[in-house]
């Protein structure tokens, strides 16, 4: 596995996994380019936070 | 251990989605003494349930309590022995969300405008949280009148939630309905109201055809339509759903 950039990785695939890729997908593949921050959330689990934000009113029509 | 907190976080996003609070703030409580009781839980991971729980707070308007939650989650972010910068900021946009709610607009500004300063130099995808710090700030513009500062922004926020979140994402919908707010403010009835139907569309794929938030955004359409011409005043919604 190499870093090609800061926003993904390269993983070099096993003949084996090649095979699956194949059956999967019908399409030949030798590496697999993954976002860095894909990654990060199967390896390293982050929990997501919410996000407060301000709800404004329409006021009453006519009002 | 993580995992079963992330999924416990994971029920209470969904729990405040649906405004069901109680149920949410009973998960991120499992979750966070989960964590506690690990001894040697990751402090973000803390730090993020204190941030949630500050959140369901600010989802039905309990300013107060929620300002705490959020205070102790941000003092553990900022304590982190690797820094995350854009972490912390998230934080002071969930906090200041909180004191805008208690009318400490001014306090509230600065932490908007610090956390805006540190996500748009950030080199990280941080398109949602910026677009949700922009989506308060443009927030703040339209309560003090300030409607086309407000406009820009959250228009920049609309643009960032859609590119981060999809099309279909209801915090989209929700910064879709404070620019209908805005344009209605400025006379343009007829934005403002396709702007709500937008929204409505979004949240009953979203959170469903009968949540309330789908309902206001219906109706709110509907009354921009049939309405008579000319300004409408901006005001803040009560938070709670």
């Amino acid at each position: 596995m190499s870093a090609t950039s800061r926003e993904s990785v390269s993983i070099s695939l096993t003949p084996g996994q090649r095979a699956e890729v194949r059956r999967a997908t019908g399409r030949d593949a030798e590496t697999l380019e993954v976002p860095v921050r894909a990654l990060e959330e199967r390896v390293v689990p982050r929990l997501a936070a919410n996000h407060n934000e301000t709800r404004l009113a329409l006021p009453p029509i006519g009002a | 251990m993580l995992e079963r907190a992330a999924v416990l976080n994971a029920e209470g996003l969904r729990c405040k989605e649906l405004c069901e609070y109680d149920a949410g703030r009973a998960c991120y409580e499992r979750a966070l003494a989960l964590l506690e009781s690990a001894g040697n839980a990751d402090p973000a991971a803390i730090a993020t349930l204190y941030h949630n729980l500050g959140g369901i707070e600010h989802a039905r308007g309990n300013h107060v309590a929620g300002e705490r939650f959020a205070r102790r989650g941000l003092a553990i972010r900022q304590g982190l022995a690797v820094p995350d910068p854009e972490g912390v900021a998230a934080d002071q946009v969930g906090l200041a969300a909180l004191l805008d709610g208690q009318g400490r607009h001014q306090e509230a500004a600065a932490l908007y405008a610090a956390a805006v300063t540190c996500l748009e130099r950030s080199p990280r995808d941080v398109a949602h949280d910026l677009g949700s710090a922009l989506h308060n700030l443009g927030s703040r513009h339209a309560e003090c009148g300030e409607l086309d500062r407000a406009e820009e922004l959250l228009r920049r926020a609309a643009s960032l939630k859609r590119g981060a979140l999809g099309p279909a994402h209801h915090d989209l919908a929700g910064t879709l309905c404070n620019l209908a707010v805005v344009r209605a403010g400025r006379g343009d009835a007829a934005e403002a109201a396709a702007l709500f139907a937008d929204a409505a569309a979004i949240l009953a794929r979203a959170l469903g055809p009968a949540h309330p938030r789908t309902e206001e955004c219906r109706l709110n359409a509907a009354r921009l339509a049939a309405a008579p011409a000319g300004p409408k005043p901006v005001g803040r919604a009560l938070q709670a759903d």
